[in-house]
């Protein structure tokens, strides 16, 4: 049973520096390891480093090969530093072993551009002795194969790819279900068939030299023949195979280049959006200058504003004095014409005609001149129109200081400014996306490549054809040669001969190995049908379903209870289905070993979350997960308490661009 | 968790064993973990596989 036991990283990805280091679990009951990270931290690069370690070699989601240059840390690469490192140790079969695998660049070279320019070591150690890369390729086949590592280091975000299998010609379905016969051990039966047919093909060979002056010469010849044509039709099924994944290799570029120019079509469309956009703007500002033009026109009165509030101070304290000269002369008016009536009415009170015994004329008149004199001394008479001017005047300079010339400038000013930063930032949008995009692409180019596609497509299909018709002539061939051969080994010059025993013991044993594939996929299936719906039985929720039906090509329905076959509508429903298929296939398949899973509940909720972490622990060996913050909860991290072994998290280092990998307590 | 069971054996037997084969059952099981144990070979690199093969056929012939 292999376990990983410890990952050291150096420069690898984000992981700037040394020192990065994870400690599997080992204990077969706390055997859960748990990495939180958030997006872009790093959690794909560590799944990529444990791939990395055991095959040299890791591919993108797009299955491309990723360069030495993208796998090295760019800090370190800025540095002039070009060596990265991983160290993997695990054991396995009662054996411990440790892979260092590491890149530099090479001596002569200063600024490596490409693989060309540098050089990958490894060191494969078992039990701490070193082994040939033979053998050490041979090792991780027996112990780790590559062909299945799918389905024990996956990246979560990949189990849509096994969707494809409920699809009958999808390219995607075809490359797992041909992952799916590898780990269910399809090769060990196909690849025996295939060897003990280049086998019989030698020892026919042998056998036709030794019977050429024989009786039986005529037969052993067209055996030769039929084996010379089925070598005809087997190189013409190479060829074909050959154009066929010379035309898949187009197809993947030409959908490479749709998508560069479907996405390019889009930049394309936001630039023609922000010019929209910029040219309102520029309307805009362009509305906003002339508003302020016309502001401008009337700002002279802001010049005049100290000396209008002093014209209008004084304009002030004149009509306040000439209000109180004018109550003054009235006061006084009223004074004198009060005791010019009492002198009128011989000193009688004028209003209840009551004489007035102290007042006497003279008095009077003293009191008179007393009050005209202080008329005299005020010296003006207030006149109206003075007056009614300086109110006036008033009026207009109150109207020049409370007019909004100034109010109106400043917010067409920080009008103008926030257009203005608007347009420079459109502006220079516009300027990253036209760099961005290039060439502008056009919808003719779209059309073009997908009508090529197409005609590849199209090909392939009648490829695929003509590899039927070669292998039905070879199959012909093939039971002709058998009754040729059964001729032979009944003639007397044949029978007791070695070469005949080979040659009958190789068609025997060809026999057993091409009978059994079928054998084995039917049987196969059925298993994988019935475990897939026993833990599909355990990670659903619901417990409507009766469980799953698989199909020639491994692909899983639900069937209700009435044994009706479900639509997948959900796509939370769709992932449990492929996490059953690929928990079946590991059971089916494989001894029990880590699996590593990146970003594995993606689309589910908690309850299903909940589920598998309680189901797959105990499918495995070890249960690597590395989860993002919204896959976990509280909740959920305590119920697994007692399964985890350890935790480790991803961070940030100092500069914030590199991670590092921090322990948990 | 136990080992899996070698389903690709046990098709690879019980059809030999129908299709009444006189090659005895050691040989047969040699022959399958030969293969077994090359099945991720790349198909140019079978030469190993064959060659073992072709040992166990010679030794069980030689006896015969």
């Amino acid at each position: 049973m292999m376990k990983f036991l410890k990952l050291n990283l150096k420069n690898f990805m984000p992981f700037y520096g040394d020192g990065h280091e994870i400690k599997f679990p080992t204990d077969e009951y706390k055997n859960i390891l748990l990495v939180h990270g958030y997006n872009t931290y790093g959690k794909t690069s560590l799944l990529r480093s444990l791939r990395w370690a055991l095959y040299g070699h890791v591919s993108d989601k797009f299955d491309r090969e990723i360069s030495y240059l993208d796998l090295l840390n760019r800090t370190s690469a800025k540095e002039g530093n070009y060596k990265f490192e991983v160290v993997l140790d695990f054991q396995a079969n009662d054996s411990v072993y440790k892979i260092t695998r590491n890149v530099s660049s090479k001596e002569s070279i200063s600024n490596p551009l490409n693989n060309n320019d540098f050089m990958h070591q490894s060191w494969f150690k078992k039990d701490g002795t070193v082994l040939t890369d033979e053998e050490a390729e041979h090792e991780i086949n027996l112990i780790a194969p590559e062909p299945v590592s799918r389905f024990f280091l996956f990246d979560g975000e990949l189990l849509k790819e096994y969707e494809h299998l409920l699809e009958e010609d999808s390219e995607v379905g075809k490359k797992v279900k041909e992952s799916i016969e590898q780990i269910l051990g399809v090769p060990s039966l196909s690849n025996g068939r295939n060897d003990t047919s280049t086998l019989s093909k030698k020892y026919r060979a042998k056998q036709n030299k030794e019977l050429k002056k024989t009786n039986v010469s005529d037969i052993s010849g067209q055996i030769e023949e039929l084996d010379k044509t089925i070598e005809i039709h087997e190189k013409e099924i190479l060829d074909t195979k050959a154009l066929i994944t010379r035309s898949q290799s187009r197809i993947d570029l030409i959908a490479e280049n749709i998508n560069n120019i479907e996405e390019k079509s889009k930049i394309a469309d936001e630039i023609t959006e922000i010019q929209g956009e910029i040219r309102e703007i520029k309307s805009s500002i362009k509305d906003l200058d002339n508003k302020r033009l016309e502001a401008t026109s009337s700002a002279w009165k802001l010049l005049l504003k100290p000396k209008l509030l002093k014209i209008q101070k004084e304009s002030l304290t004149n009509i306040k004095n000439i209000v109180k000269q004018f109550e003054k002369v009235g006061e006084l008016n009223k004074e004198i014409s009060l005791l010019s009536n009492l002198e009128l009415h011989d000193q009688s009170c004028e209003i209840c005609n009551t004489k007035s015994p102290n007042i006497d004329a003279n008095t009077l008149v003293n009191k008179k001149n007393i009050i005209q004199e202080e008329l005299n001394r005020i010296g003006i008479s207030p006149d109206y129109l003075d007056f009614s001017k300086i109110n006036s005047n008033q009026e207009i300079i109150d109207s020049l200081l409370n007019s909004n010339e100034e109010r109106t400038l400043k917010s067409l000013d920080d009008e103008i400014d926030n257009k203005s930063v608007q347009l420079v930032k459109k502006e220079s949008d516009e300027i990253t996306l036209r760099s961005d995009l290039g060439d502008e692409a056009t919808v003719k180019e779209i059309t073009d490549e997908y009508q090529k596609m197409g005609g590849l497509k199209e090909s392939i299909v009648n490829l695929e054809t003509n590899i039927q018709t070669e292998k039905s002539s070879i199959t012909t061939c093939e039971k002709q040669i058998k009754l040729l051969e059964d001729l032979i080994k009944e003639s007397e010059e044949a029978k007791d001969s070695p070469t005949t025993k080979y040659v009958s013991i190789l068609s025997e044993l060809n026999d057993i190995f091409s009978n059994s594939i079928d054998r084995l996929r039917d049987e196969l299936k059925k298993e994988v049908e019935q475990k897939a719906s026993e833990a599909f039985s355990k990670l659903i929720h619901r417990k409507i379903y009766d469980g799953l039906k698989i199909n020639n090509n491994y692909g899983l329905q639900i069937l209700n209870q009435e044994g009706d076959e479900v639509p997948m509508k959900s796509s939370g429903a769709e992932q449990i289905v492929a996490l059953s298929l690929i928990d079946a296939l590991s059971r089916t398949g494989r001894d029990s070993g880590p699996v590593v899973m990146d970003t594995p509940f993606g689309r589910l909720d908690d309850v299903h979350r909940e589920k598998i972490v309680e189901y797959l622990p105990e499918s495995a060996s070890q249960l690597m997960l590395f989860v993002h913050k919204g896959e976990t909860n509280d909740e959920m991290l305590e119920k697994m308490a007692s399964q985890i072994g350890s935790q480790y998290k991803i961070d940030l280092q100092d500069d914030e661009i590199n991670s590092l990998i921090r322990k948990m307590n | 968790m136990k080992n899996r069971e070698d389903k690709a054996l046990e098709a690879f037997i019980q059809t030999a064993q129908e299709s009444s084969s006189e090659i005895p059952e050691n040989v047969l099981l040699e022959i399958y973990q030969i293969e077994k144990n090359y099945q991720y070979s790349d198909e140019s690199d079978r030469g190993v596989a064959i060659r073992e093969i072709e040992k166990v056929l010679d030794k069980y012939i030689g006896s015969l």
